[in-house]
């Protein structure tokens, strides 16, 4: 008995072990900073090797986070990032009406005709939890966020798109970048993206961006994603003093 | 809405609350003694974008509020929401913008490169606005403006030295999503 019960507790040990440091390799290491100058340096060299295909996952949240969010993408090219999904809290049609403003706004700047066919997946996530909601049934609301959150990332939309669509999108379910800026949905999307990368399933890395309007304190999001974020970005030179690992540029959203 | 005045020498005064509740603001521009500064300074429109205050706005209009804009037969023009569209363009066509202090408001009439005054609501549970406000005074990009004295950052905003925001942001971004890609590229090829 006792033999089995020592077996038991080994196996859970090794488990243990394997998933830590399994996870422990997925997080992102930020400890060394690169200095601004150096980026603009290895910018200049991306250009080049830009890859042909890329996919980025936006979050957009309630009205100043969408604003903000789009603000900083004014002088992004669609032959950049070729495949882009928006998502958006269920009921929020500011936010994908702003998304579908963004896309249209688009339409002049693609330099390949091929690109402009690929289109855009616009998808509505219910809410980790509504305002007022009870604490109660909480818990269940964020699994249920979390799993369609799961369906975004593994593309479950794409099998319904016409078939033409459905080859353009082929392969690129995974997005390469998941762009955030402070919507609670942002954390249950990132821990969504984290489960498929404990699988190697996907390398997507995460930016987030604080909001502008965060002068000395992180917001909850921002500081729930702290640790998970590969790039963390912050808009008032204070906040960068205050957290390491965070870099500050400038007001991104100007 | 009111319609859109279409004379040329129009000069328009954009008071904004957002979607706050911030009736304290608008009773502190639609004071006659305000109002008579805004007049003299050459401003010929009044627009206030009141919220919920759609009650208080039109107590405001008191006899003494109407004699007073009757001295150069300024217009005001009130409504509860509009938007986002509508709030650029008003703020697009204005000279001065009197705004409570969300972020939203501030990039907007920075972005056109407007001359505004910000009232952090004090009432507000969060200081985040409060914060954003002070920072943003420091670095002389708006005027800070209190409730109690909104006649002296009127006066002040005549000839304060607005300093220009900077319109780099976006590119500078782009260039961070540039590099990312690359970097998901080489972490797909060795990873």
């Amino acid at each position: 008995m006792i033999k089995i019960i020592l077996a038991a507790l080994l196996t859970l040990l090794v488990l243990t072990i394997f998933v830590s440091l399994r996870i422990f390799s997925i997080l992102p290491n930020r400890q060394h900073v690169i200095p601004q100058t150096q980026i603009l340096q290895s910018s200049r060299i991306v250009e080049i090797t830009t890859p042909s295909k890329s996919h980025i996952l936006f979050i957009l949240g309630s009205g100043g986070h969408t604003t903000e969010m789009f603000a900083m993408l004014q002088d992004i090219s669609p032959d950049t990032v070729t495949h882009r999904t928006y998502v958006f809290s269920s009921g929020d049609n500011h936010s994908a009406q702003k998304a579908q403003a963004f896309e249209e706004s688009l339409v002049g700047k693609f330099t390949k005709r091929n690109n402009m066919k690929i289109g855009y997946r616009l998808l509505e996530l219910p809410r980790a939890r509504r305002v007022k909601q009870s604490w109660l049934t909480t818990p269940l609301s964020c699994l249920i966020c979390l799993w369609s959150c799961m369906d975004v990332l593994r593309g479950a939309d794409i099998v319904r798109m016409t078939k033409e669509m459905k080859s353009l999108w082929a392969d690129m379910e995974f997005p390469d970048l998941v762009i955030c800026n402070g919507p609670g949905t942002a954390v249950m999307v990132v821990l969504a993206c984290y489960f498929y990368k404990f699988f190697g399933k996907c390398a997507t890395r995460v930016i987030y961006v604080e909001s502008f309007a965060r002068v000395t304190t992180l917001s909850l999001s921002g500081r729930l994603l702290l640790p998970l974020a590969n790039r963390f970005f912050v808009q008032w030179p204070q906040l960068a003093d205050k957290y390491p690992g965070t870099e500050h540029l400038g007001f991104l959203v100007s | 809405m009111a319609p859109e005045p279409s004379q040329k020498s129009d000069r328009k005064v954009f008071i904004t609350v957002g979607t706050t509740n911030f009736d304290s603001l608008i009773t502190a521009v639609l004071q006659p003694a305000v109002v008579d500064l805004l007049q003299s300074q050459g401003y010929t429109t009044l627009r206030v974008q009141y919220g919920q205050g759609v009650e208080l706005y039109q107590s405001l209009y008191t006899a003494e509020l109407e004699g007073v804009l009757a001295k150069s037969s300024m217009s005001i023009g009130g409504y509860a929401y509009a938007s986002g569209d509508e709030i650029t363009n008003e703020i697009k066509t204005s000279e001065l913008i009197i705004s409570h202090a969300g972020s939203g408001t501030i990039l907007e009439a920075l972005r056109y490169q407007k001359r505004i005054i910000v009232v952090p609501n004090e009432s507000l549970m969060d200081n985040h606005q409060k914060e954003l406000a002070n920072e943003m005074a420091k670095l002389n990009y708006v005027i800070k403006g209190s409730l109690i004295n909104l006649s002296n950052s009127i006066t002040k905003s005549l000839d304060f030295g607005y300093k220009h925001f900077p319109r780099k942001g976006s590119k500078m971004f782009s260039e961070v999503i540039e590099e990312e890609l690359d970097h998901v590229d080489k972490d797909k090829m060795y990873g």
